[in-house]
């Protein structure tokens, strides 16, 4: 409970206190994992909820970092991470915010998440995720005027894959599930607990 | 028949005008403006002449009533000495963050705008608009809001993690950037600008809770409208930026705010109703889902609601909920459409 409210609080010092301290007691990493994930849960519920806020995601998604950094070295191979993604803020855009908090957030529930940075022109999106093996494209944007570059990915993507295409998943201010919709994405998500339901469903 | 100029001063005089005036969102976008005429995005910081006639030309074609034009938080870090990088069709951006500790931003000098040739060239473009077309259309002028700026100073993650960890930080960071868009408004009223357009999504309901808002951000919107009325005799436009509804009543009573600007998640017959009869609204229409993507019927549907629920007896600024790119059929359906239902008295 201690470790869990420690990621919830956003408390870096407790949580990697706390981490330390359940790994000597013999906690398996997947079980961290499963701790972490399980406080995100209520990160996400409370942001949902107006309870949270942005500064506070940003300060348990800090917690989750902290946590996976040492965790990190003990997973040899885990069941949870078999699912790939990349992701990135697309081309024109360099906000990365949003970018990144769904990225702890999927970290910390298991994905393997290979993070492109911001500017992300489509092409690089495509190529990543080839090399990566990744299932899943997830392209955030903030601004409107970035919305042709992400009808580009998925043009680029459904000429490069004939079979097993990646799935593109679009987030951030800028897009709606209209945009979503008449692009031709997989899914439009409102945050990472939208995107991590849409995954369990799509991918497991 | 008014002059777009003398429709929006109707409008603010509490007057009725003889259409419901337009402000079509665009001229603030700079991926919008220069593309319009061929030519960079970073000639709209870089280039005061071609940002003119690109805004020149964008106002001639589609006969709105309102230009915004100005500056993006995005380039205020060179007043305070830090390297803001413009590259060939992208947005100017910061490189890294100016301040790092609360030392630095204690010892920080703002340099004036006259002497950062990114911000003489902006303030160029606004003194040549001003001087051209002043006499028919309303020309606003965009500082940027306080927070916006900020977080451009130190990172928008540093910043707003600090405002939960660290508000002597965020106290120093804000009063140095309100100071810094204090002075960009008073040059943008020396250049003879009347309206002063202040936005400030870092400030936003989507980002701040109610009691950070009201504690933090709302004092130092307040402190700016305050200075740019003593400043000169200007109206005020303050753009909230989007999610509303959770600070609406801190909104509500920022003092020396001629116009509320909001985003279309907001209904603005419920405004109305809590702003008052006499509050100039504007804004209303979805840019997102119906200017980006739908067809002049939604838009149409969009238009007569906002017109119904807050412009029925003057009082209203039709225009997207926050700025934007707008492909060119929909903006021309907006204007045409505005001015098809927002003739007075209005029938809708």
């Amino acid at each position: 409970m201690l470790f869990r409210n420690s990621i919830v609080a956003g408390d870096v010092d407790k949580t990697i206190n706390t981490t330390k301290k359940l790994l000597t007691m013999g906690v398996t990493p997947n079980k961290i994992l499963d701790l972490v994930s399980e406080a995100m849960d209520e990160v996400g519920y409370r942001f949902e909820s107006n309870i949270y806020f942005v500064s506070d995601v940003l300060l348990s998604a800090d917690a989750v970092n902290s946590c996976l950094e040492i965790v990190k070295p003990y997973f040899i191979s885990s069941e949870k991470s078999d699912i790939k993604i990349v992701i990135g803020t697309i081309q024109g855009d360099i906000h990365c915010l949003g970018k990144n908090i769904v990225k702890t957030f999927l970290m910390a529930k298991g994905y393997s998440v290979l993070d492109l940075g911001e500017d992300v022109p489509p092409e690089k999106f495509v190529t990543e995720a080839k090399n990566f093996g990744a299932e899943v494209i997830a392209i955030s944007s903030l601004m409107t005027t970035t919305r042709n570059f992400i009808e580009n990915v998925i043009k680029i993507v459904r000429e490069n894959f004939k079979e097993k295409a990646p799935k593109i998943v679009i987030g951030g201010a800028s897009v709606t599930q209209e945009f979503s919709d008449k692009i031709g994405a997989d899914k439009y998500c409102k945050g990472p607990e939208d995107m991590h339901k849409y995954l369990k469903l799509a991918l497991r | 028949m008014m002059t777009s100029k003398e429709r929006v001063e109707s409008v603010m005089a509490g007057e009725i005008p003889d259409f419901v005036p337009v402000e079509p969102g665009v001229t603030l976008e700079p991926n919008f403006v220069m593309k319009y005429i061929g030519e960079d995005v970073d000639q709209y910081f870089r280039n005061s002449k071609k940002c003119f006639m690109a805004i020149k030309k964008i106002y001639k074609d589609f006969n709105f009533d309102m230009i915004l034009a100005g500056f993006s938080a995005l380039i205020y870090p060179e007043l305070f000495g830090g390297k803001v990088c413009y590259k060939k069709n992208k947005m100017p951006h910061v490189e890294k963050p100016v301040f790092k500790g609360i030392e630095e931003v204690e010892k920080a000098e703002i340099k004036s705008p006259d002497e950062v040739p990114v911000f003489k060239s902006v303030l160029e473009s606004l003194k040549m608009l001003v001087d051209d077309i002043g006499n028919e259309v309303a020309v606003s002028g965009c500082t940027s809001g306080t927070f916006s700026v900020a977080s451009q100073l130190v990172g928008v993650e540093r910043f707003l993690k600090s405002l939960r960890t660290d508000l002597e930080f965020v106290s120093k960071v804000t009063k140095i950037s309100g100071e810094a868009i204090v002075e960009v408004g008073k040059k943008i009223i020396d250049v003879g600008v009347k309206y002063i357009y202040y936005p400030d999504a870092i400030s936003s309901g989507s980002i701040l809770s109610p009691s950070q808002y009201e504690q933090v951000a709302k004092p130092l919107h307040s402190m700016f409208f305050k200075k740019m009325k003593e400043a000169g005799d200007v109206y005020t436009i303050y753009h909230p930026c989007g999610s509303e509804y959770p600070l609406l009543c801190e909104i509500k009573n920022i003092n020396n705010v001629d116009v509320f600007h909001f985003s279309e998640n907001v209904d603005f017959s419920v405004l109305r109703k809590i702003f008052g009869p006499t509050k100039v609204l504007m804004g209303g229409v979805d840019i997102k889902r119906t200017l980006c993507l739908g067809n002049s019927a939604e838009i149409e549907t969009e238009v007569r609601k906002v017109i119904t629920g807050a412009g029925k007896y003057g009082r209203l600024i039709l225009a997207p909920g926050c700025s934007g790119e707008i492909p060119i059929n929909n903006l021309r359906s907006f204007i045409e459409i505005s001015r098809k239902l927002g003739k007075y008295p209005v029938v809708v």
